[in-house]
């Protein structure tokens, strides 16, 4: 047990987790000081048992490609709902529903990220990983959603300092 | 009415009108894939529409980071979810349908 | 600013009607799941506009509590009604 204690624990990684605990702790108890005497042990306990639970991960997190990446897609989702009200509105219905095979090489957080954030994203659903990539189901025709899904995958590698990936 | 009461309520009623949208995805889009397009995506701009609407006469910092936080987890929960039941209908082998196809050996279980 | 409140509700309602008639219709339970994932963020919605309303900060966080919510009951939907699938699988 103290073996495991030692694997995931560093004092860099506590000290991370301990700050964003709080911070999510100020943000939920929206700033009430006496909230603290509950907040300060919960915070430190959950951040003990996290690192045991998971311990830290290899990514290293680029702080400017996660920014650039939080602004596409703000960005891009924005442009998805805009997509759907207007395919929904017109009359003649233009969606055209099709599955297509996406090949990439993330795997693990990253996957998970771009995975979750394409669905949000215009005309792409991820449904389920296969042996070489992604099956996706797109709302229009798969070489149009193309461009925009290696657009995605190079902001995702470029957050998760990951080098370019092999297209 | 100042210029941030007129932005109030154009991103208030913009954001309520985008659920709408997501409804009538919803009813008119042919298969459960689409369907599933149509209320994700939605959803997330109308919630994040009115989430901004209201962190306009927010006083604290904590507040508006708060509304932030439950918009971001809307968001997490229904990505999530709609790739898990895409995920599902898939493993069913639920087929794909074009527009003006209706769903067949189905229209039967409901009348 | 409490009136447009109100319309905005209103609106936020007919969504709500919207999606119970896609429950009705169905014709499969994923289809019927998605609208119930309608509910849960037209929900929080709801609440986010009623806390402002009424003053009421306590609301802000049952739309918390209502978004997480949501988003387990589609996890237990794919894992318990369709969990057949998953033995299918391994098998």
């Amino acid at each position: 047990m103290m073996n495991h204690l030692a694997r995931g624990f560093t004092p860099s990684s506590f000290i991370v987790r301990s700050l964003v605990g709080g911070l999510f702790w100020w943000i939920i108890s929206e700033g009430d000081a006496s909230s603290w005497m509950i907040g300060l042990p919960s915070v430190l306990i959950c951040s003990l048992v996290s690192l045991r639970v998971y311990p830290p991960s290899p990514y290293r997190i680029h702080p400017l490609g996660l920014l650039r990446f939080a602004g596409y897609f703000l960005y891009a989702s924005l442009i998805a709902g805009i997509d759907i009200a207007r395919r929904t509105l017109d009359r003649r219905l233009p969606v055209c529903s099709c599955m297509t095979d996406f090949t990439t090489q993330l795997t693990g957080l990253p996957l998970w990220l771009f995975m979750i954030t394409m669905s949000l994203l215009p005309g792409t659903l991820s449904v389920r990983t296969t042996q070489k990539g992604l099956k996706i189901h797109c709302l229009d025709t798969p070489d149009k959603i193309q461009p925009e899904l290696l657009r995605l995958e190079n902001h995702i590698a470029r957050a998760f300092s990951l080098t370019q990936p092999p297209h | 009415m100042s210029l941030l009461a007129i932005l109030q309520s154009f991103l208030l009623i913009a954001g309520a009108l985008m659920f709408c949208i997501g409804s009538l995805g919803l009813i008119r889009f042919p298969d459960t894939y689409t369907r599933i397009h149509a209320l994700t995506k939605a959803d997330n701009l109308g919630l994040g529409l009115i989430v901004l609407a209201l962190i306009l006469n927010v006083e604290s910092v904590a507040l508006a980071l708060k509304l932030l936080l439950i918009w971001g987890l809307v968001m997490i929960a229904s990505a999530l979810s709609g790739h898990l039941v895409a995920w599902e209908a898939d493993e069913q082998c639920i087929p794909l349908c074009q527009p003006g196809e209706t769903e067949r050996h189905l229209e039967s279980e409901d009348e | 600013m409490n009136s447009l409140y109100s319309v905005t509700l209103v609106i936020l309602l007919i969504s709500l009607l919207m999606g119970v008639f896609r429950i009705w219709r169905g014709p499969r339970m994923a289809d019927r799941i998605m609208a119930a994932q309608l509910t849960g963020s037209t929900g929080v919605a709801v609440l986010l506009i009623f806390a402002e309303l009424q003053n009421q900060p306590a609301a802000r966080d049952t739309a918390l509590v209502l978004a997480l919510l949501a988003m387990l009951v589609a996890i237990a939907f794919v894992g318990r009604v369709w969990g057949f699938s998953q033995e299918k699988k391994d098998s």
